[in-house]
């Protein structure tokens, strides 16, 4: 029986994101949970598919026909050490991991390509400096582009100094340099102002310094953390030596790798970790999460 | 029966602090990259990634000797830098004050209308810290903006360092306030350590050259690690609220400077990190 289909677990939880299991047979089918198929397809369920019903596990599994398919791409679930986890999650979902609140919380991502505007009082240097920061998280990470434009309504992105025009009517109350992300309903962010005090930040070297810490946190809300090496860009310390280490990338990577779903909260992504390692356990395949356009 | 649960418990409680009796103990060491080291203890905790294995930094060897009170000549040094360092020393303070210390060389520099004499008695000043050695505390200057993080800077504006309502005892208290005429802002990073910071004078608000030194001395030794200014020991120290402006730096001003830059914590230090570093070190004698 396990050989005549795969199984398709979805969680419909939040995001729209869906699983199913991966398999290199040639033909294969689709299903995922009744409860799932409610909150994510359109079309309604006529008697063939009721026929086509499956229980597994206490669900009732719809059989995914073409005509019920929505447009998106299946990605196998991409398999991450505990250890490595640990760190991501502490980072990405801002958690310590200790109380029940940290559970609900969420992580978010860029789903657009990311159009940096540097106001005129931001010398060359320290836009060179964070461009090419940025074309190296780019030319590293899938999903994640990055690129300078020179017009401020072409932007989503946009870095300024505290005497400047206030690009973000949100920060005009801001007494230390910060940054504002903007993100929709799906955790997906959209715009980001950051702003830095030239009053503290009085160089050239500090405000790069500065601007560039910002920037790796705007890449994903993140958390800086307690247990890096200075060295790292998700560490809570300063290096005068910072550089993107190989955790640092990879925390990337993983983060806009679609081998898991996006935008869910940390007690959604521990489930779903959960139940494909269990799967990839017990019968050796890799669910597939499907993310819709 | 009873006793023996006594002896029991008293065990415990002596073979529970005894298994804390590590300095990685107040904070987990950092992870990093040591990429080809073969002496890396691989039976601790690692971190595989593609390419990579990294490991956590251990400070376990982190020579605590300088939290013993026999290294100093007042045998009160230790509980005088508690107070200096986080002003409360009592259950449920007001304020919790943490220790902040400076992790990287400190670049000063000096705006061009601060008078010569005091930009010379200033860089004295200095010299005599730097001439102690004084462990992980490196000051210098440059006349290149670019290059500091430290901007000592003369403003034409009257500057505070306190609130406009805030009432002092008398007229004279207020001038006589670190903070009234002078004020120093620093760059903190997430884990209580400076980086950069500016420190800003009203030339105007001053007699004369020498109180503008003074306040510079006082002030600067301050930003050091955030010191509580108080009337400790005589007016020598730069941190008596009368300080005479003394040509030599007390031994008490540099201890407090050693104590506090003998390590550069990896995590922060609450006080009771603290107090349990000082049971630590004597159990290292």
């Amino acid at each position: 029986m396990k050989n005549l289909f795969t199984l398709f677990i979805l969680f419909g939880f939040i995001s729209i994101s869906q699983a199913q299991e991966h398999t290199t047979e040639s033909s294969r089918k689709i299903y995922t949970s009744l409860k799932a198929y409610k909150l994510t397809y359109k079309t309604p369920l006529t008697k063939q598919d009721t026929l086509n019903f499956v229980v597994r596990e206490h669900d009732t599994l719809v059989l995914i026909t073409p005509k019920m398919s929505r447009n998106g791409k299946s990605v196998p679930y991409e398999y991450k050490d505990k250890s490595f986890l640990k760190y991501y999650k502490k980072s990405a979902f801002r958690s310590s991991g200790v109380d029940s609140t940290d559970q609900r919380q969420v992580m978010r991502y860029w789903k657009d390509p990311i159009k940096i505007f540097f106001s005129e009082s931001i010398s060359r240097k320290t836009r060179k400096d964070i461009m090419t920061l940025a074309k190296e998280i780019s030319s590293q990470v899938d999903s994640l582009q990055i690129s300078e434009v020179k017009k401020v309504e072409e932007s989503n992105y946009v870095v300024y100094l505290f005497d400047d025009y206030e690009y973000d009517s949100l920060m005009k109350n801001y007494t230390n340099s910060d940054y504002y992300l903007h993100w929709n309903t799906r955790n997906q962010i959209y715009r980001c102002g950051v702003k830095i005090d030239t009053k503290i930040f009085y160089n050239q070297a500090l405000i790069s310094n500065k601007l560039k810490e910002l920037f790796v946190s705007t890449l994903g809300h993140f958390y800086a953390i307690n247990d890096l090496g200075c060295e790292s860009y998700f560490a809570n310390c300063y290096s005068e030596n910072k550089q993107l280490t190989s955790l640092d990338l990879e925390i990337l990577k993983y983060h806009y790798s679609y081998g898991i779903c996006k935008g869910t909260t940390l007690q959604d992504f521990e489930v779903q970790h959960e139940k494909a390692k269990s799967v990839l356990k017990e019968h050796n395949v890799l669910i597939n999460f499907f993310h819709l356009d | 029966m009873r006793k023996l649960i006594v002896l029991f418990c008293f065990f415990i409680v002596v073979f529970s602090s005894f298994a804390q009796n590590k300095y990685d103990s107040i904070g987990e060491p950092r992870i990093q990259v040591i990429k080809n080291d073969k002496t890396a203890d691989i039976s601790g905790r690692f971190l595989v990634l593609e390419n990579d294995i990294l490991y956590p930094y251990s400070n376990n060897s982190a020579d605590l000797n300088f939290l013993l009170p026999d290294n100093y000549d007042y045998n009160r040094m230790l509980g005088y830098y508690q107070r200096v360092v986080y002003c409360y020393l009592t259950d449920n303070p007001p304020i919790v004050y943490q220790l902040m210390q400076w992790s990287v060389p400190i670049v000063i520099y000096m705006d061009k209308d601060i008078p010569k004499d005091v930009q010379d008695d200033f860089k004295n000043f200095i010299s005599k810290l730097q001439m102690d050695n004084i462990k992980h505390l490196d000051i210098s200057f440059t006349k290149r903006f670019k290059n500091s993080n430290y901007h000592i800077k003369s403003t034409e504006t009257a500057v505070n360092g306190y609130d406009k309502n805030y009432e002092f005892d008398s007229e004279e208290d207020r001038l006589n306030d670190l903070l009234t005429g002078s004020t120093y802002k620093l760059v903190t990073d997430g884990n209580n350590k400076f980086y950069g910071g500016v420190l800003q004078i009203h030339l105007k608000s001053f007699q004369t050259n020498d109180d503008v030194t003074k306040r510079l001395k006082q002030l600067f030794y301050k930003s050091l690690g955030n010191f509580v200014a108080d009337n400790y020991i005589e007016t020598n120290s730069l941190l008596h609220n009368d300080y005479d402006n003394s040509a030599e730096i007390l031994d008490f001003d540099l201890n407090i400077l050693k104590i506090h830059y003998s390590l550069i914590y990896d995590q922060r230090i609450y006080l009771a990190d603290f107090r349990n570093l000082l049971t630590w070190a004597q159990r290292q004698k």
